[in-house]
């Protein structure tokens, strides 16, 4: 049978351009949708032929998020009128409406003949921090102690009571960082929070600023407004530094093996790349094998949690005493440029080179 | 003479390490991480030798390499043998799982050679709202055990473990009654730390970090700092008034006048939110005649403080001057550039926004949480 690349992403995507240039260069057929032409059953495809499914990250696309959001069929109705660069995503709705999508592209495997490099069902699973690390958790994995207090003034008391400083505070739909509050507790009248939210005539927007809070009642409101989506509270356990950088990992797993680990460096207690932070070579850390190795198994048991995930980037932290931790699976992590493997091959290289199991 | 630098940028990260021995010198660089390159150069004099490694210093400092104290501590371990020649770090991690810090105090003085390691470095000793006490009071216990210490390091307690300027330090009286012949005193943390009144004779540095100082601190450091006769290296972070700063210019003012401390080469008065008006105390003042490095980086230096470097013409006797981290405009930045050779007004991570009212924008320490 015929084999034909599919690519679902927004028509812009930059990553659905990588992956289509790599497809080009060794002579492949591919066609690229977008999630709007799924949602409005906009799209041909042809019995016949074996379509090998590629999903690209929905984001930096605000009529996909519009889209998204309204095909949750949520009751409240939301004001999406016009883009608001950066406003935070209304994160329930959001995740509502995108595992919708999710299931409505995997149960196209009805009427074609699919093949999903990553399965929508999983890449769902993977959007939520809380049933990942549930998953995780389940699975014997080392993940960072996740507290369930449901507000504000329940959280300081379980943060005194399980003896626990500080705490990151993430939606659990959320990612890049989106949403995210780092926060300190010192006592009653003491607690700080860094976050890439920024407030802004009474609305959150992201910022590629990390913004400071020390004024107790202005975290509170944030926590209580943020809290309106189901939030992930999990220990933030001291980074592991370097060069005075607090250091995390990236590991992108392909096909079950670790194709490229980067190191991220950074001043502040979030690391995410776009937040004007470093990618650095692992060789340059002076690490020893056992942590690399560590590391390594840590990136690879996660994937065995996610057989439908040919590849995922896998963010792990290394404590000060070199313990490994795995905090997020992200099934769109694999853009990572300008970087190649052992192999001198780049991401999307490698991962076409990989899908030799499906064909 | 021995140095020590390291570069980093978005590309590299690169040391370079010089060490005059007679009238060789040895150069090691590479990336960090790894043993590096060796090179040796010999010269018909030891002082041709200083002169020519002092020069490729101010070199690579121009090339933005950055002088480091010292390569990092190792980390103690419970149970491990100890080596004479290594520094080691004692702190805890917040499972506890690797003992606590007297747990590893404890296993490290029954090791052998342990009382001739020649620094000590003290981390996270546990919870927020204690200082390291019970640390000082082990060691104090066990001093034979560290009778060879010369270099303590209290307090290297990293921003992902705690605020900077919550730290809880406590009284280094008896300490340093019982350690009277260090060469080398580190400290992190303002809150509640007192030094009192000190005779160290031997002290070549003296750094202490500080979201807020006291003024009550600084008037201990100037009562006692002048039998510091060996001082190469006087380095305070000032802070702000925020995190219970009250440091005030008058004592700065006292402090650099009545200083004689002749063999003192780098003076760091910086990361304060009066960084204009100490800089503005320095203007032609006869201490920069003694020195050779002034420092005031990382506070809220702004255009002001500027307009006073600028008025300067002292500082261009100095080998460097440094001001990383500050709020100054492009306009006044070229312009100490121009003047300065010495110089180094790299902003850093700060932002001089233009566009705002003078008055109303927002300034901050470089350390303040």
């Amino acid at each position: 049978m015929e084999i034909i690349h599919l690519i679902i992403a927004p028509k812009l995507s930059r990553r659905a351009m990588f992956w289509k240039k790599v497809l080009k260069q060794n002579n492949l057929r591919y066609l690229h949708i977008s999630y709007l032409d799924i949602i409005q059953d906009n799209f041909t495809l042809d019995s016949g032929i074996n379509y090998v499914v590629r999903l690209e990250s929905v984001g930096e696309d605000f009529e996909t998020y519009k889209a998204i959001v309204s095909f949750s069929n949520a009751k409240e109705k939301i004001n999406l009128i016009e883009e608001d660069v950066g406003l935070i995503s209304n994160f329930k709705n959001w995740y509502i409406g995108w595992e919708k999508l999710l299931m409505k592209i995997k149960n196209m495997e009805n009427d074609f003949d699919l093949i999903f490099i990553n399965n929508p069902q999983e890449i769902a699973v993977a959007f939520d921090k809380k049933l990942t690390q549930n998953l995780l958790i389940a699975n014997n994995i080392n993940c960072p102690e996740v507290l369930n207090s449901s507000n504000y003034d329940e959280l300081l008391v379980e943060m005194k009571a399980k003896k626990i400083h500080q705490v990151f505070i993430k939606p659990s739909a959320g990612s890049s960082a989106s949403g995210i509050i780092a926060l300190r507790n010192n006592g009653a009248k003491k607690q700080i929070a860094y976050s890439t939210i920024k407030k802004n005539n009474n609305k959150y927007y992201n910022s590629l600023k990390i913004q400071v809070y020390n004024k107790p009642n202005e975290i509170k409101e944030l926590f209580n407004d943020m809290n309106t989506n189901p939030l992930q509270i999990e220990r933030w356990i001291p980074k592991w530094q370097f060069n005075k950088m607090n250091i995390d990992f990236r590991v992108l797993v392909i096909n079950k093996k670790v194709e490229f680990i980067v190191p991220r460096g950074s001043r502040q207690a979030i690391t995410n790349l776009h937040l004007g932070n470093q990618k650095l070579k692992i060789e340059d850390l002076n690490l020893s094998e056992e942590i690399i190795k560590k590391i390594e198994q840590a990136a690879i048991k996660t994937m065995t949690c996610f057989p439908g995930l040919h590849y995922a980037g896998i963010d792990i932290l290394l404590s000060k005493k070199g313990k490994v931790y795995v905090l997020e699976v992200n099934p769109f992590g694999d853009m990572l440029l300008k970087i190649v493997n052992k192999k001198q091959k780049t991401t999307y290289e490698q991962e076409l080179e990989s899908l030799q199991v499906f064909i | 003479m021995k140095e020590y630098l390291e570069y980093k940028d978005y590309k590299s990260q690169k040391f370079w390490e010089i060490q005059v021995i007679g009238n060789q010198f040895t150069v090691l660089y590479g990336k960090i991480g790894t043993d590096g390159r060796e090179q040796v150069k010999t010269f018909d004099s030891e002082e041709k030798a200083l002169k020519e490694a002092k020069k490729l210093v101010t070199q690579k400092i121009d090339k933005g390499y950055q002088r480091k104290l010292e390569p990092s501590a190792t980390e103690y371990k419970i149970g491990a043998k100890v080596d004479a020649s290594k520094s080691y770090k004692f702190f805890q991690d917040y499972d506890v799982t690797d003992g606590t810090v007297l747990e590893q105090l404890a296993s490290f003085i029954t090791q052998e050679n342990c009382d001739k390691v020649t620094k000590i470095v003290i981390g996270m000793w546990g919870e927020y709202d204690s200082g390291p006490d019970e640390a000082l009071d082990f060691i104090i216990a066990n001093k034979e055990k560290f009778k060879a210490v010369k270099h303590f390091y209290i307090g290297d307690i990293e921003s992902e473990e705690n605020e900077m300027s919550w730290i809880i330090q406590t009284g280094y009286e008896k300490f340093l009654k019982e350690f009277s012949n260090i060469e080398k005193l580190e400290l992190r943390g303002g809150n509640e730390l007192v030094l009192g009144k000190f005779n160290l004779p031997n002290l070549k540095q003296l750094r202490i970090e500080t979201g807020g100082m006291s003024n009550e601190l600084l008037e201990e450091i100037i009562a006692s700092i002048q039998h510091s006769k060996n001082l190469t290296h006087l380095e305070l972070w000032l802070g702000t008034e925020e995190y219970g700063g009250t440091v005030k210019a008058e004592t700065v003012e006292k402090l650099i006048s009545g200083m004689d401390l002749p063999k003192l080469k780098f003076l760091g008065l910086m990361n304060s939110d009066i960084q204009d008006l100490i800089v503005k105390l320095f203007e032609n003042h006869p201490i920069i005649d003694k020195i050779e490095t002034l420092d005031f980086s990382m506070g809220v230096l702004t255009n002001k403080g500027g307009k006073s470097l600028l008025a300067n013409d002292k500082l261009s006797t100095l080998k460097s001057l440094r001001c990383v981290f500050n709020f100054m405009s492009d306009d006044m930045i070229e312009k100490l550039t121009n003047k300065f050779k010495n110089g180094d007004f790299d902003r850093s991570w700060a932002e001089y926004e233009e566009e705002e009212d003078e008055e109303d924008r927002y300034y901050y320490v470089e350390v303040g949480e």
